[in-house]
């Protein structure tokens, strides 16, 4: 139906209703301004960790393109790159990687061409210079290469590279070639791969070295495109393909390219990723959001309205309808929103903008990334509409519903209201208590419970919301923390070993002997001992049943019985499984736990004795379960010097070169070891390794060996980490040289120490007290306004009663002071409230804590009560003054008069 | 012609005890063009009649017709818009629209209804009431009958059947108080308005044309 | 597919975009056009086979039916005025002639009997001749044949005229009048206002008794000029206020005191026609005050 056209009406009504009412305006403005910044904040953080976290997973990938077609002909590049699916699109030519001798064994380093949106998605940009111009002997590169070579990063400098040319087939074979530098970037320790970019023509002409042998990378090109949504990647390349008469599922097909899906955007998505305890906190954290907008928004309406409500009567009277009061009041919300929200929006992102590099020092895998997504502002608006429109709700409903009589009754309200609200406490009788303004304000308090408790409540969740971030941080317990994190005072390793997910795995990643002389050179050291990391192949034998509970967690059921029935047996029927073995000294073995057993006769190398490693759990504890190793048993180990591999289906033996080809084949392969030694040793104990020690993964059951009989049994002598205490007084001395020795002369080891896991702990603990005391903070300005509002407005309506009580011989000191200790009722309401829930409620958020931070000590502790309280009187006794000031500036005959 | 007809009205505030009866059985109907006074001393229940008269309040029971039509057999929302088409209402206490101008109260009843303002109608209720000059002020800034005269004037712009008025001059001193009775009088002629009118005052009923006594919720015969 | 349900969406979209269009347009033309009927300035615009159309010829006709009838009323209107006037030319000379008559008999010797007869006679002419004039002057008035001319007038000069002209017959009565001065400017036309202000002048000193006295004053407001007529004669019971102003209403209290029930009632429509009126406040036995209410400005 087709209504009349009125909204004009409505609309100057609710915005000069709206002009009227300034002092409420500027607290509504605030508030909703508050809101949309916490909204604006928490969406900033949260988009910014989804966009570091796909950053990182960018950078670890290689690139940002959404996928690729991999060994391609260039007639198949220029083929397939016009296709209609694809946006954008970068190529490579790969002329080969630098061969594995060092300075190069560590680094996955790729010399070739890539066009400049290639070069763009793989994050090359460089500092300084350009990519290398066509037809020239020009390079670009980044510093990690430049260092490797020895060369400064400076344009114009010559360099020479070797490169592997079918570096991955029996042809391989090194050229050298020389360069200019024609730009340089820095190396982004995120990224794996290194880049050295070389002009088409030079790349085309190490290419022709090639001979072409199946499987050679040399020559091959790369198609990486985006596509126009990151969705289905995989089926947008699958369709490209077929458009073109290929596919990507049988490589022994000839139209077979095979395509390569960017893990970034798949794997990364915050979507992907999120875990029940993230989507409750994120929710949790809305509702707290919004409840504490609500709390202040609604506060302001409700008592506008209240106040306002003979206005509404009147309006109803002459024929407004209760739709239209609503409308009037949501217009009024709306209106405010639109200064408020936009505020809000800037203030948020700037705040958030600020936390976020915070929250990121303590995520791993994260590339700093401060995301502008315009989602932030839609949903930081939308969150902050809905509170907006939630708060507005009832006081609408309130002026909507109220009775066109009210606005008649209300005639004589001055004198008619009061009594019927007070009861028998009038203004004049109360006036006569003089003498007993405490009781007076007491009773004022009580006049309008519902804007009381609203108030008392927002000022006494911002009190518990700082007293719990204090909690927090003082819970955080430092020493239960180093006490578990670092078991010696410094660990020295590879840097590999230092980074999560990486760990020792090859002797390459050993710690040479004159590392170890330079830093036992560095003097002050008290004991120390080495730990030998396993870098071959050893075997155990353990029953069926603890085999597939330790394979289990890796395959799926239908794998683990084809590896079940695949796998070697001894002859007592047990299976072969790998086995994780540590060599340690005497010194790291004393910081082992021993949980049963004796560990001394393992530092006899002829004893056969090994100790069985247990796991433990965040708080130390031993976990039963995780090896089936009692002191006693016998271990029996396999050392495998030699495998050999066959066809799993019909057996036959595969030649040792035509292993990789075998399996790029696709069939089934088993292997077992071909040449080996075999040794038993007895468990003399069990024990738990301290988590900076040990392998910092987890794969397979862990031994640890004597560092003799280890060295003695692997025939290998590779250090993964040599570990130190130091003399009283020694360790900034030996932290100041580990810094500069890991920095400037071995760049490729690292250490950590004590103070590397202070620093960590007082990172995490720093963020706690940032987020928490910004949020408690923002909190407490609600409070703040939410008990000006409240102060403001009860001196506002009241304006006729106090003039009456004026009047009849209330003096204006008095008056002053009864609202002074209304204005202290509630500071000390909101102190008792927040005291009651901070005991009550304190324990159990501090279990709760503890339960997740296992560093975490719940500590009770008033302070912040304390300290916040003389703030809360000084507010208390400030704001009602300082109203009251503004009120007095008027006559108290025109104060009468203004209202009869 | 009957524009206005109760038909056994009854109105009860609480219950038991504290029991008020306000309103005890009124029949009263008012012709097209008439002008009554309802007089009554305070709590006689004149205020809660014109309630039910303009669709304020509900009735216990009863009926109340307008123009024949049985005004609370509508809904709340329908109600209100009834009365803005229908009803002009003038009361002790003025009830402009603080926030909006003399001559935005005036219209507010049309633009409420979506209708486009009768510009010579407006203008001729207004110069009745002798407000061109004051159309763009503030009611705040009005004095007491000059604001009564917004409302008399807010009243009329819809060209309602029934002009209800409620102790119009009980707010006003005596000379400003027969200023605005007898523009009441003059205007509802002039407008052609039914006009009932509730007040205490005995010789302020004098110019009505009828003059209807209500004591304790009962219309008295005299 | 999902190509379809958006077009299909939109369409229905744009459907009832247009749709609404279209009705507001219709509820528009429809608005103006009832607008234009009671402005008195509609015609149809629309000849065609549209419904619009067909809706302005039914309005048209329904408007024409009116305006018949009204032109009807206008039609009695002037027949009464016609029949009135018929009346008062033809009836003038008779009067004028029986009153005549009965003066040249009254001179006259004649029996006491007789003389009483003729007194009669000429009172009973005298009131007949009032009486038709009033009703001329009533029926003239309510048909709006003569016109009031309100114009701003000095109300104190209405005032003085209005008591010296009830003066001598006041005397006759022995009835104290007075009349205070005022200096008011009102708007009101004043030859038709003193005849009402005279009427009312008239009936106050007719019902006050010998030894009372009748006041005229004048009270200026902001937007009203009041003159009240006060006397102290037996006042009004509220029963008959009201009444006092209808046609021929006369009151029983005075059954006997000369009149035809015409002046007050001629006294508020002069008031109306001036954009005033008038109210009288009265207790019985404690005398009355009539207050002729006059605007300001036009």
């Amino acid at each position: 139906m087709l209504n009349v056209p009125n909204k004009k009406c409505i609309r100057r009504l609710s915005s000069r209703s709206l002009r009227a009412a300034k002092m409420r305006n500027i607290i509504a403005v605030i508030a909703i301004a508050l809101t949309s910044v916490l909204f604006t904040s928490l969406f900033t953080i949260a988009m910014s960790i989804n966009a570091s976290f796909q950053q990182g997973n960018f950078r670890q990938a290689g690139g940002d393109m959404h996928g690729s077609f991999k060994d391609l002909t260039e007639a198949q590049v220029l083929e397939l790159q016009n296709d209609p699916l694809i946006e954008e699109y970068g190529t490579r030519l790969l002329a080969g990687m630098t061969p594995g001798d060092v300075p190069f064994n560590k680094s996955h380093i790729e010399v070739g061409y890539m066009d400049e949106t290639e070069a763009r998605h793989h994050f090359i940009e460089p500092a300084e210079g350009s990519l290398p111009r066509e037809g020239t002997s020009e390079a670009a590169t980044d510093t990690r290469v430049l260092s490797l070579l020895g060369i400064e990063p400076k344009i114009g400098a010559e360099f020479t590279i070797p490169i592997a040319i079918d570096g991955n087939t029996i042809d391989a074979h090194t050229v050298e070639r020389t360069f200019t530098l024609s730009g340089w970037w820095e190396y982004d320790s995120g990224i794996t791969a290194s880049h050295v970019v070389l002009p088409r023509s030079a790349t085309e002409e190490l290419c022709a070295l090639s001979t072409g042998r199946e499987g050679t990378l040399t020559g091959t090109w790369t198609l990486d495109v985006m596509l126009r949504s990151s969705l289905h990647i995989r089926d947008d390349l699958t369709q490209i393909l077929a458009n073109h008469g290929y596919q990507c599922d049988d490589p022994a097909v000839d139209n077979y390219i095979g395509i390569g899906v960017n893990w970034g955007y798949s794997g990364a998505q915050l979507t992907a990723n999120l875990d029940l305890m993230t989507v409750i906190a994120i929710a949790a954290m809305l509702l707290l959001i919004i409840f504490t907008g609500y709390l202040i928004i609604y506060n302001v309406f409700q008592i506008s309205v209240t106040n306002d409500i003979r206005f509404y009567g009147l309006l109803k009277t002459i024929g407004t309808t209760g739709k239209q009061i609503g409308r009037i009041i949501r217009r009024q919300a709306y209106l405010l929103s639109a200064v408020g929200i936009p505020l809000g929006l800037a203030g948020g992102y700037l705040i958030g903008a600020q936390l976020v590099p915070l929250i990121i020092a303590q995520l791993d895998g994260m590339h700093e990334t401060v995301s502008i997504s315009p989602l932030i502002f839609a949903f930081a608006t939308v969150f902050s509409l809905i509170t907006v429109r939630i708060s507005c709700r009832k006081p609408g409903k309130m002026a909507a519903r109220v009775s066109p009589v009210e606005a008649v009754r209300y005639t004589d309200a001055s004198a008619k209201q009061p009594k019927r609200s007070k009861g028998r406490h009038t203004a004049a009788k109360r006036a006569s208590y003089g003498a007993k303004l405490p009781r007076m304000a007491w009773v004022n308090l009580g006049r309008s419970r519902g804007k009381t408790v609203i108030t008392v409540i927002s000022l006494a969740l911002a009190v518990v919301l700082m007293q719990f971030t204090y909690t927090f941080a003082i819970g955080f317990d430092m020493d239960k923390y180093l006490a578990s994190k670092s078991a010696v005072d410094f660990i020295v390793g590879d840097a590999a070993y230092f980074q999560t997910g990486a760990g020792f795995a090859s002797t390459d990643e050993a710690v040479p002997e004159n590392v170890l002389s330079d830093i036992d050179a560095a003097g002050g050291i008290e004991a120390s001992g080495r730990i030998y990391g396993q870098v071959s192949s050893v075997q155990e034998f353990i029953t069926e049943d603890w085999f597939r509970q330790n394979n289990g967690q890796f395959y799926s059921a239908q794998s683990l019985d084809w590896l079940v029935e695949h796998s070697e047996r001894n002859e007592s029927g047990q299976l072969a499984d790998r086995a994780q073995l540590y060599g340690m000294e005497d010194f790291p073995l004393s910081r082992l736990t021993v949980l049963d057993g004796d560990l001394s006769v393992l530092s006899n190398p002829d004893a056969n004795a090994i100790a069985a490693v247990y796991l433990t759990d965040d708080y130390g504890d031993p976990e039963a379960q995780s090896h089936w190793a009692k002191v006693g048993d016998k271990v029996h180990l396999r050392y495998v010097e030699q495998f050999e591999y066959y066809y799993a289906d019909t057996g036959e033996i595969i030649p040792a070169d035509e292993v990789d080809a075998a399996y790029a084949g696709g069939r089934s392969i088993g292997s077992r070891a071909k040449l080996y030694r075999d040794v038993e040793y007895t468990v003399a104990a069990a024990v738990t390794i301290p988590g900076s020690i040990d392998y910092r993964y987890y794969g397979a059951d862990q031994f640890v060996l004597g560092a003799e009989q280890f060295k003695k049994d692997t025939q290998t002598d590779s250090v993964m980490t040599y570990v130190f205490d130091v003399e009283a007084g020694a360790d900034n001395p030996m932290e100041a040289f580990l810094a500069d020795y890991t920095e400037n002369v071995q760049p490729l080891f690292d250490y950590e120490s004590k103070a590397t896991y202070q620093a960590e702990f007082d990172g995490f603990r720093s963020m706690f007290l940032t987020l928490g005391s910004t949020l408690s903070f923002i909190i407490g300005l609600v409070g703040v306004l939410n008990f000006l509002n409240a102060i403001l407005t009860g001196i506002i309506t009241r304006k006729h009663e106090f003039a009456v009580m004026q009047a009849i011989g209330m003096t204006g000191n008095q008056l002053r002071r009864m609202l002074m200790l209304e204005g202290l009722y509630y500071a000390l309401l909101a102190m008792a409230v927040s005291l009651v829930i901070s005991v009550t409620l304190g324990p159990i958020v501090g279990t709760g804590c503890a339960n997740i931070f296992w560093f975490f000590v719940y500590k009770f502790s008033v302070l912040p009560l304390a300290l916040l309280l003389p703030v809360f009187l000084l507010l208390g006794i400030a704001i009602p003054c300082a109203t009251y000031r503004g009120m007095a500036k008027q006559s108290v005959v025109e104060r009468l008069r203004a209202e009869g | 012609m009957t524009v206005l007809q109760t038909q056994n009205l009854h109105k009860v505030y609480g219950a038991g005890d504290t029991e008020v009866r306000a309103l005890d059985g009124v029949d009263l109907a008012v012709e097209s063009d008439e002008f009554v006074a309802v007089v009554g001393t305070s709590g006689s229940g004149k205020s809660t009649l014109l309630h039910m008269l303009g669709g304020l309040d509900r009735p216990t029971s009863g009926k109340v017709y307008v123009d024949g039509g049985d005004i609370f057999s509508l809904g709340d929302d329908a109600l209100t818009i009834f009365r803005r088409r229908r009803i002009g209402f003038v009361f002790q206490a003025y009830n402009l629209v603080p926030v909006l101008s003399v001559y935005e109260n005036i219209v507010l009843p049309i633009e409420l209804d979506g209708g486009s303002v009768d510009k010579p109608y407006v203008s001729e209720i207004i110069h009745t009431l002798g407000l061109e000059n004051k159309l763009a002020s503030l009611p705040n800034q009005l004095s007491g009958g000059q604001q009564q005269r917004v409302a008399i004037a807010r009243a009329l712009v819809a060209k309602p059947a029934i002009m209800l008025a409620d102790e119009p001059t009980g707010n006003l001193d005596s000379r400003t108080s027969q200023d605005v009775l007898a523009l009441m009088k003059v205007t509802g002629e002039k407008f052609g308005q039914t006009i009932v009118m509730i007040t205490h005052n005995e010789e302020v009923a004098q110019l009505a044309h009828r003059i209807v006594r209500i004591e304790d919720g009962r219309i008295v015969h005299s | 597919m999902i190509w379809i349900a958006l077009i299909a969406v939109l369409a229905a979209a744009g459907v009832i975009v247009c749709d609404r269009l279209w009705l507001r347009k219709t509820m528009n033309t429809l608005d103006r056009m009832l607008d234009d009927a009671i402005s008195g300035a509609f015609t149809p615009v629309h000849f065609d086979e549209s419904r619009l159309s067909a809706v302005e010829m039914k309005l048209r006709q329904y408007l024409e039916a009116s305006g018949v009838s009204a032109a009807r009323m206008a039609e009695d209107r002037a027949r009464v005025q016609g029949l009135i006037a018929d009346i008062s030319h033809q009836t003038k000379t008779p009067i004028a002639n029986l009153l005549l008559y009965a003066g040249l008999l009254a001179d006259r010797d004649l029996p006491a009997d007789c003389r009483a007869y003729v007194g009669q006679l000429t009172a009973q002419a005298e009131k007949l001749r009032f009486l038709i004039e009033a009703m001329v002057k009533a029926g003239r008035l309510e048909t709006g044949v003569i016109a009031v001319k309100p114009r701003p007038a000095d109300i104190g000069a209405l005032t003085k005229d209005a008591v010296r002209a009830a003066q001598p017959e006041a005397a006759r009565r022995g009835v104290q009048l007075t009349c205070l001065p005022a200096e008011i400017t009102a708007c009101f036309d004043p030859k038709w206002t003193q005849e009402a202000l005279s009427n009312l002048i008239d009936n106050a000193v007719k019902y006050t008794p010998a030894g009372g006295s009748v006041t005229v004053s004048a009270t200026p407001y902001e937007l009203f000029c009041r003159i009240d007529v006060t006397d102290t004669g037996p006042g009004i019971p509220e029963a008959e206020q009201a009444r006092i102003f209808e046609r021929f209403y006369r009151s029983p209290a005075v059954q006997d005191a000369q009149g035809v029930g015409l002046g007050l009632y001629l006294a508020r429509e002069i008031a109306a026609a001036n954009g005033g009126y008038i109210k009288v406040s009265a207790r019985s036995g404690k005398g009355s005050t009539f207050s002729l209410f006059l605007p300001k400005t036009q």
